[in-house]
């Protein structure tokens, strides 16, 4: 028996490797997959969880982290663009304008 | 789907996403990063099928797999990454952040553990907030369907509006700036 706590455990797992993706690299695109791999695992959640309570409502949300995931990839991918034309870097670390 | 079944599709669809995962964010090769999210993704389409949730996984491989990884493809193409790649790959702070993930991982297993009696109490017992259908439903996409255009309206229509932005964004982020 599947039960809910491996669904739990093996999001977990996918979301810690996402968090230790996006702190230890230095390619933003890198750093943006580690993104979407975070909220797959929060996709696992919700679709573990909806099945479990025997209610459609996680999957309904899921929907919704998908298109918001969508529309983050296209912003943050366009942001990319236009910071590589300007800085010719994608090393998060060489894009320090901001840093104090 | 007998229970054998659906113990062996979750440890091995589990064990590819997991060990996909960590070849995501260890490749030198972006492309290759982005070829191991893609079997990461199918394999959490998997994952939802063995939830019954089949509308979700088929839009997971489409969205996903097929809109979202093509998209990263074709911007690991417009960048020029061959600089990145003979430099070093990760930050100096990796040292701190590793230990810092496996705690994280830690407090998580904690708190399922600490859950897991309570889950086990209540189980299926939880307050339904479930809107049902109240007609026959043949299938879980139409499950969806009915669920999504009737109690979730407003909010699909904000997705939609969110979606709209979010191209129009795009498109003037990424245009050549014409002087």
């Amino acid at each position: 028996m599947v039960s809910l706590n491996h669904y739990l455990i093996l999001s977990a797992l996918l979301f810690t490797i996402g968090v230790i993706g996006v702190l230890i690299r230095r390619n933003v695109i890198i750093i943006l997959m580690s993104i979407e791999l975070m909220l797959n695992a929060v996709n696992i959640n919700l679709v573990a969880f909806s099945n479990h309570l025997d209610s459609m409502i996680g999957q309904i949300f899921t929907i919704f982290t998908i298109t918001v995931a969508a529309a983050e990839a296209a912003i943050g991918l366009a942001i990319l663009i236009a910071l590589y034309r300007n800085k010719k870097t994608v090393a998060v670390d060489e894009i320090d304008i901001m840093r104090w | 789907m007998t229970t054998a079944l659906q113990i062996v599709l979750f440890y091995v669809f589990g064990a590819v996403s997991v060990i996909s995962a960590i070849l995501v964010i260890t490749r030198k090769n972006a492309v290759h990063s982005a070829l191991f999210l893609i079997l990461t993704l199918f394999s959490v389409a998997g994952i939802f099928l063995i939830n019954g949730a089949e509308f979700i996984a088929a839009v997971q491989v489409l969205v996903y797999a097929g809109g979202i990884m093509v998209l990263f493809l074709f911007v690991i193409l417009l960048v020029r990454l061959e600089g990145i790649e003979k430099q070093r790959d990760y930050q100096t702070q990796w040292w701190i952040a590793v230990p810092l993930a496996v705690i994280f991982i830690f407090m998580i297993g904690m708190m399922v553990q600490a859950d897991k009696d309570y889950a086990i109490k209540t189980d299926r017992q939880v307050v339904s907030i479930e809107t049902t259908t109240g007609q026959e439903v043949a299938g879980n996409v139409q499950e969806v369907g009915w669920i999504l255009f009737r109690d979730y309206l407003l909010p699909f229509e904000i997705a939609s509006v969110l979606l709209l932005m979010a191209m129009i964004a795009a498109i003037v982020l990424a245009r050549k700036e014409i002087d």
